[in-house]
């Protein structure tokens, strides 16, 4: 199975983080940035991403709608719980990041499942907290996984990392999601990738509908 | 005097291989120390002194960045994620990734082969 982080915000070296990234172990890397990827000589694959964070739920999902032909995956920077719910409410996304206070409750749980969003767990928040904040966010996280486990909502455990150094192994993620409950057949699937690969060939225009694609 | 447990009331130990990614190279006390710290920071004193984790001097390798460290059977996962919150030890920013976990230090050595 191919292990793929889908939340990485540092698009400032994207060679020195594919060196990093395919030392730890990743098959694939969802770059969140603006600026063009170049890749150097890895294995690891590369994407680019988007990150979508507006003040207004209704700018963010226009925003959803109109930039989802253009990247591998979209994420949706959550600030309020408004926010989060609208951006479940978006069958677009790819995956809603809740961020340090980010509440996810049984509506927004059965949103997400109906809507297939993932819910990110975000290693890095945590990684870049203060230890008074730690307990406080790490206490959050554990309400909402209990909430994504309960309505099994679709997950996603990412590190979230701020530069190469902030990369952790798919090892230490999945202790991490197995430290917030989940199963860890369910965490390895949640890294799987599939997400990313459907979503590519959907952009090079492959993708009619699930299970029907154009043949070479 | 040598105090003997029952062999039935030693504790099973699982054995923790972690390799350190970091721009300059770093000491076993360095290590030891933020690793240790981190561990209390996550675990709290009590999480702590019932995982009965120990860092193993003798098998640092200075050459390769590699250490071991032991701990009871149940708290791997919680020691990795304290392992992982390590970003920075010094002025070195850095990674501290468990390469694997094994029941013995002859089976980790026998993996890394």
């Amino acid at each position: 199975m191919k292990l793929w982080d889908y939340c990485v915000r540092d698009d400032s070296n994207p060679k020195e983080l594919a060196g990093m990234a395919e030392k730890l172990g990743w098959n694939g890397v969802c770059i969140l940035g603006d600026k063009e990827i170049v890749k150097g000589r890895t294995e690891t694959e590369l994407v680019r991403g988007l990150v979508i964070d507006e003040k207004s739920p209704e700018i963010m999902k226009r925003r959803v709608i109109k930039e989802r032909k253009k990247f591998g995956m979209i994420a949706v920077e959550g600030r309020d719980d408004r926010m989060n719910r609208v951006a479940l409410e978006t069958p677009e996304l790819d995956i809603l990041l809740p961020g340090k206070d980010g509440r996810i409750d049984a509506v927004m749980a059965k949103l997400a499942k109906e809507n297939n969003v993932r819910i990110a767990f975000e290693f890095g928040v945590l990684l870049h907290s203060t230890l008074e904040e730690r307990g406080r966010i790490f206490s959050q996280m554990l309400k909402n996984a209990q909430s994504v486990k309960t309505f099994k909502a679709p997950f996603a455990i990412v590190s979230g990392a701020l530069s190469e150094f902030g990369l952790r192994s798919p090892s230490e993620l999945t202790a991490f999601g197995k430290v917030l409950g989940f199963d860890e057949s369910e965490i390895k699937k949640s890294m799987s990738g599939h997400v990313v690969e459907e979503n590519l060939k959907r952009l090079a225009g492959k993708w009619i509908r699930p299970g029907v694609e154009v043949g070479e | 005097m040598k105090l003997k447990r029952l062999p039935t009331m030693k504790e099973k130990k699982r054995y923790l291989t972690f390799r350190v990614h970091s721009d300059s190279p770093l000491s076993y006390d360095d290590v030891k120390g933020a690793a240790l710290n981190s561990i209390i920071n996550w675990m709290g004193e009590k999480g702590f002194s019932h995982s009965n984790v120990k860092m193993i001097r003798n098998l640092w390798n200075s050459g390769k960045q590699e250490g071991w460290l032991s701990c009871t059977p149940k708290s791997v996962d919680d020691v990795k994620v304290s392992l992982a919150l390590i970003h920075q030890i010094g002025d070195a920013k850095v990674i501290i990734r468990v390469l694997r976990v094994s029941g013995t230090i002859k089976s980790g050595k026998e993996k890394t082969r």
